[in-house]
Parts: structure tokens; C-alpha cells; sequence
């Protein structure tokens, strides 16, 4: 079989496998966690290409892998937005002026707004390191999209938010069902020898796909209703509000903390301790409901080695480039006045390159083009 | 692959770009940097034709540096950067608000790359000849100060809003003596020229700091206390009037003769310096080369080697994808990515 990862050797390395799902979020979210440290267009375009190394080497071949490509287009969209916008709207001008564009004038009452003008260095460059990072943070979150199987995170959720979870996994099946719905009724069109264009063509191809969506919610509903999904139990209602709002009440936590962690100048008091606080609401939340829920699992994913280290990879990246920041600033933020190159040290360069190592320590993913 | 690789032919080219940007500029960077210590002149400026610059660094544990932009301003960054001081901006809105002066505050402190906090700012001041500082309700790239009048810089760090610390030094051109005597009654005239806008305390205030600083062993007060804190809070409820600071056309006249036999240069060690040396040292220690460095250029080798092994793997990926979806029978997924 010559499908298999080019570099891996079959026999060599270890058997091919899918890592667990939590661990590339947790490894993407590191690198995220990197990239908004950061203003350095090198530091951020290394970054940039180690996600997209680890996802070339390590996706599966399922329709969310090759997603990848997307977020690359979009977060190029996003630096040309930005870039974009300091143009048009003169984002605080600078010293080298570039291009001269003729100036709209406007109005006494519109003080402060600039319609183009002098295209300065500065604010073009300003524009694109911005929008390089938080290109580089969209990334990562593709990569994790890409490397993770969300069904299989779904299967990890815990026991208490089982119904969101059923939901959840109802509706992520919904997009390729339709694709694939859509896909099957033209096919059935050409062979029957509809060549109809335009709107007549939509109608023909529309109608038979809702009609299709419906019948297979309606025999989804039916076959999860005759497994037992949906019953509350013998659970009192006081005891299911209480869960309800140590879950959500925690989980806002959660969110508000990682926000206070990403954002560099929230005061430290929003970040890891408003995080852990809601962590710990969360699982208490979380323990007293799942009791209520007896789950068994079909053969479950397990943290094994290669999802440590996948882990602890990323921790390590967002350690290091942390230690960077405390230590030497000057490169992780470029000055754009005076202009210069960007200078990189080898601190937080360590720190992106340490993001690289699941792409090359971890088991293969298994490839599905194996013919039968 | 052709959508694979455009996006890390985007990337390339946005590397490309910014490459080709900064390629021709490091040298003209460089030149002002170099060039920029001799715009302006240092202390207060002699006539009424110029803008004086006062920047308060004793918040940063610095001084305070005077030094004066002559000619009209078009605004008050102007001034800032002709009086000789080099400013730094944010990287999201660019000089529209000053983050740094004269390289302070560091980069350990503030990277400058979004709005700085309101506990560590610089704040920007304007007084004509002989008035109080008035707190700008204006951002320094949509005021034009005019000539003769004052710009201040003072760093506010830690302070409660509404309550940063006025630049520690009187805004007076020292044509009458270094206001060492300050005599009440020459500022409460050219106060009351002005009309309401300045308070004629400023003048009564014997050469010394206006405003409420409140410095922590500051290298310029030396006996005299700044007055008590509320006069900041009613001049900031005045400042809308102060804006216009019709003051500037009588006193220019009876400045100009004053300033042939005035010393440009009064009184500099005591309260404050014509030049930032601190700065001066650290700007000469850094070399001014041009062009990137040899870790620019190695990281970069490193980035297109990773883009090189990305698209490569990628491309064998999707080759041995479509040989074998080919091999496994051509009828079994038909026109589906094609």
C-alpha cells in the first residue's frame, strides 16, 4: 500500500492511528495561545507554517481534514482586509510615506477620518502585522479542525451535557449529508437525461433534497427515540437546575477566563484564576449531573504517549514563548517607528518550533484509501 | 492542491511584500534616526514664533526635557517630532496616539501594539505663554497649538482618571529671567488677555511646577509645591473653552523685544534639560546598519524550508490519494472533486 504518510516507513514506526481529538485542541489552543503573544510577522509566518507542516503530515482523509486550506485563505483574506482598511481609512499615517493617493475631503463634522491620502509604510505594515496574528490564531484553530475528529470529541463529552451532545452531533451531520444529498439527485438527473439549466434546474435538484433531509431527520429521530434518547429519568426538577446552572455558570467562566488569558493586557485577575474557578464549577457541575447518566463507551480513546507529548508540546510552546516575553520583549514586539527588521531571538523561536513535534513523534493517522 | 497551493503561494507573497516594503526603506529609516537630533533646538523657545515641547519624564524616572519646534506646527505631533523628540505610535493606530517618547515606555513595560491602558499613557497638555496646562480633550494629530503656545507631554502612571499629572514645569518663556521671580502681575496680564481661559493662578504661581504633579522625588521640585489637585479637575471642565486660545496675538509683540537680550537657555539644570541624554546614549549605542540581520535572514531560511516541507508533503499526500482512489476503480466516486 503506498497511501500511507510519506517518511513513514510501514513496519518502522508506530501503527497508524487517530489521536485523541482533545489533544490536538489543547495543542492548537497552545499555539494560538503562542500567536497572540505576538506581533513579529516572522515569528508568526513560522508559526503559520509549522500548524500547516503538522496538519499536511498528520490529518485523516475525512471532508473536515482538507478544511485546512480554507482557513489559510481566509486568514490571507483577513491580512488584506486590514491592510485594506489602513489604506483607505489612513490608520494614523507615519513618516515614509509610500504612495501619495489623492485625498477625499470630507466635512468639518467627520474630524479624525481621513478617506486615503498618503499611504505610509507604517500604517500599511501596522495593518499587516495585526492582521498576521490573528490570521495565525484563525489558523491554529483550522489546524485543530482539520487534525480532530469532532464526532470522536463528541464522544468524549461528559455525561452530563449529553443532550447538548446528541444535538450537536445531529447537526454536524447535517452539512455532508446535504452535500452528499445534493451530489446523489444531480447524478440521479444526469442519468435519467435532465440537462435542465438555471432555475428550473434548482427546483429539480432542491425539492428532492429537503424531501430527502426529511425523511432521514425523521428516521434519525425515530431510531434514537427507540434507543431511549431523550428521556429525563426520575431526576427532580430542583436537582436538574441546580446541575444546569453550576454547568453554564462554570463554562462562562471558563470562556471569560481563556479570554483574560489570550487578551495580553485584561488585568491578570480575568485570566487563570477566573479560568480555574469556572474549571472547577464546571466539573462539579459536571460530576453531579453525569451521575444521573450511565454511559458505556464503544471502544473509547484513550491519552496514551503520543497524545501526552502531542499536549505537552503545545504547553511547552506556550511556556517558552511566556518565559520570551518576561525576558527579552524587544523582538516579540517589532517597532514600526523607526522602521526596521524584524529581529528574531531564539527564545520564542524555540517555542514555535517546539509546536512541531507532533508532526513527526506521533503514530500516522490511518488513511481510509485503502482498497478493500 | 491548486487551492493548497495558492494559499501558500499567498503566504509567499505576502512574505514577498513585506520584504519588498522594508528592502528600500531601512536605509531612509535609518538616515532620520539619525538626522532627527538636530530638529528643533533645545529649551524653551526664544520668541513667539515656534511651539515649546515640554516632556515629563519623572513618572518614568526620568527628567523633564524643554525643547522647542520654531516655525508654525500643523499639529501637535508635529510639534512633538520637529522640537526633536522621536515618537513612537501603536502598531493599531499608528501615531494617532503616541505610545512612546523618546523610546519611553520601554518595550518591557508596553508593547505599543493596541490603545495603552489609562493607568499608563502619555497625556498631552496645552497652555499659552504664562497660563495654566490645560489637559487636551483633543488627540495631539487634530490640534494645531498655536505659535507661541505650549505643548506638554506628561506621563500618567498609575493615576485615578481624570487626575494626570499636568508637565511639572510653568508654561512661560523665560524672557523675563528664567521665572525665577515669576512676578504675579506680567502673567496675571497676559492671563487676562486671554479672557477665561487661563486661570491667572498659573501666573501667581512663583516659577515653579503648575499643575498637580505629584512626583516622587522628581529632580525639579525643590521647595515649591505644586497647588492642590482640585485646580486640575476645574480646568479640565474648562478645557473646552481653552481650546481656541485667542491669547497668543498681544503678547507676541512685547515678547519679541523681551527675547533679543534673554539667554535662551536659563536655570536648565534645576528643573529641567534641553536634551534627553539618556536617550541620546541609548540611540547611539544602537547600531543604525540597515538591512536584516543574519537571525532575520537564517529564520527566514527556516520559514521557507517549513513552507517547503508543508507543500511538499501535502502535494505527495493528494498524489498518492488520487492514485489510489484511480487504482480502486474510476466508477465508484465519479466526478466529485474534478
Amino acid at each position: 500500500m503506498t497511501a500511507t504518510v510519506p517518511g513513514v516507513r510501514r513496519g518502522a514506526g508506530p501503527l497508524p492511528r487517530a489521536l485523541h481529538p482533545g489533544a490536538w485542541w489543547l495543542w492548537a489552543l497552545c499555539l494560538a495561545v503562542v500567536a497572540s503573544r505576538t506581533t513579529n510577522p516572522l515569528l508568526l509566518a513560522c508559526l503559520i507554517a509549522v500548524a500547516g507542516l503538522v496538519v499536511a503530515r498528520r490529518r485523516g482523509d475525512a471532508p473536515w481534514a482538507l478544511s485546512f486550506r480554507m482557513y489559510l485563505l481566509f486568514g490571507a483574506v483577513i491580512v488584506v482586509v486590514r491592510v485594506l482598511f489602513r489604506i483607505v481609512f489612513g490608520g494614523g499615517g507615519g513618516e515614509t510615506v509610500l504612495v501619495n493617493l489623492p485625498e477625499i475631503p470630507l466635512p468639518e463634522a467627520a474630524a479624525g477620518i481621513r478617506l486615503l491620502g498618503p499611504v505610509a509604510a507604517e500604517e500599511v505594515l501596522g495593518g499587516a502585522y495585526d492582521g498576521l496574528r490573528l490570521a495565525a490564531m484563525v489558523i491554529c484553530v483550522g489546524a485543530a479542525n482539520a487534525l480532530a475528529n469532532p464526532k470522536r470529541l463528541l464522544k468524549t463529552l461528559p455525561g452530563a451535557l449529553h443532550e447538548i451532545g446528541t444535538s450537536v452531533v445531529v447537526a454536524l451531520s447535517v452539512a455532508p449529508q446535504l452535500v452528499e444529498s445534493v451530489g446523489r439527485v444531480r447524478r440521479a438527473r444526469r442519468l435519467r437525461g435532465g440537462v435542465g439549466r438555471g432555475r428550473r434546474a434548482v427546483r429539480g435538484i432542491l425539492i428532492p433534497v429537503l424531501e430527502d433531509a426529511l425523511s432521514r431527520s425523521l428516521a434519525l429521530a425515530a431510531a434514537m427515540s427507540s434507543r431511549g434518547y431523550g428521556r429525563t429519568g426520575a431526576v427532580a426538577g430542583g436537582r436538574r437546575a441546580l446541575v444546569g446552572t453550576l454547568v453554564i455558570g462554570g463554562l462562562l467562566g471558563v470562556c471569560a477566563g481563556l479570554y483574560g488569558l489570550l487578551d495580553g493586557s485584561a488585568p491578570p485577575a480575568l485570566g487563570l484564576p477566573l479560568l480555574l474557578g469556572g474549571l472547577a464549577v464546571a466539573v462539579a457541575g459536571l460530576a453531579a449531573g453525569g451521575r444521573r447518566v450511565r454511559r458505556t463507551g464503544y471502544r473509547p480513546d484513550r491519552w496514551r504517549g503520543a497524545e501526552l507529548l502531542t499536549v505537552g508540546s503545545g504547553l511547552a510552546a506556550a511556556l517558552v514563548m511566556h518565559l520570551a516575553t518576561e525576558i527579552d520583549p524587544a523582538d516579540i514586539y517589532p517597532s514600526l517607528t523607526p522602521l526596521s527588521w524584524p529581529e528574531v531571538s531564539a527564545l520564542p523561536l524555540a517555542a514555535i518550533l517546539l509546536g512541531l513535534l507532533p508532526g513527526y513523534l506521533t503514530p500516522p493517522p490511518p488513511t481510509s484509501e485503502v482498497p478493500a | 492542491m491548486a487551492r493548497r497551493s495558492v494559499g501558500s503561494a499567498a503566504l509567499g507573497a505576502l512574505l514577498a511584500l513585506l520584504a519588498a516594503l522594508l528592502a528600500p526603506l531601512s536605509p531612509a529609516s535609518a538616515a532620520p534616526g539619525l538626522a532627527r537630533p538636530a530638529a528643533g533646538s533645545a529649551g524653551f523657545c526664544p520668541d513667539a514664533s515656534g511651539v515649546t515641547v515640554v516632556v515629563d519624564f519623572r513618572e518614568l524616572g526620568g527628567g523633564r526635557v524643554v525643547r522647542c519646534a520654531h516655525g508654525p506646527q500643523a499639529d501637535g505631533l508635529a510639534a512633538l517630532r520637529n522640537a526633536g523628540f522621536t515618537v513612537a505610535g501603536t502598531n493599531r493606530w499608528g501615531d494617532a496616539f503616541i505610545c512612546r517618547i523618546n523610546g519611553r515606555p520601554g518595550v518591557d513595560s508596553e508593547p505599543c501594539v493596541d490603545t495603552p491602558p489609562s493607568t499608563a499613557y502619555w497625556s498631552y497638555w496645552h497652555a499659552g505663554d504664562g497660563e495654566n496646562w490645560t489637559y487636551s480633550q483633543r488627540g495631539a494629530t487634530y490640534r494645531t497649538p498655536p505659535e507661541g503656545s505650549f505643548d506638554g507631554w506628561s506621563f500618567s502612571l498609575n493615576q485615578e482618571e481624570g487626575s494626570a499629572p499636568a508637565p511639572g514645569l510653568a508654561a512661560r518663556r523665560p524672557s523675563d529671567g528664567g521665572g525665577s521671580d515669576g512676578p504675579g502681575g506680567a502673567g496675571g496680564d497676559q492671563g487676562g488677555a486671554g479672557g477665561d481661559s487661563g486661570g491667572p493662578g498659573a501666573g501667581a504661581d512663583p516659577g515653579g511646577a503648575a499643575g498637580g504633579g505629584s512626583s516622587p522625588g522628581g529632580p525639579g521640585d525643590a521647595g515649591e509645591l505644586p497647588p492642590d489637585a482640585e485646580s486640575d479637575v476645574e480646568d479640565e471642565e474648562r478645557e473646552e473653552e481653552a481650546e481656541e486660545e485667542p491669547d497668543e496675538e498681544p503678547d507676541e509683540d512685547v515678547d519679541d523685544d523681551r527675547s533679543a537680550e534673554a539667554a535662551p537657555l536659563p536655570t536648565e539644570d534645576a528643573e529641567w534639560s534641553g536634551t534627553d541624554e539618556e536617550f541620546e546614549e541609548q540611540s547611539a549605542a544602537r547600531d543604525d546598519s540597515g538591512g536584516p540581520s543574519a537571525g532575520t535572514v537564517a529564520t527566514l531560511g527556516l520559514l521557507v524550508a517549513l513552507l517547503g516541507a508543508g507543500g511538499l508533503t501535502a502535494w505527495r499526500r493528494r498524489r498518492a490519494a488520487a492514485a489510489s482512489t484511480a487504482g480502486a476503480g474510476a466508477d465508484e466516486r465519479p466526478a466529485d472533486e474534478r
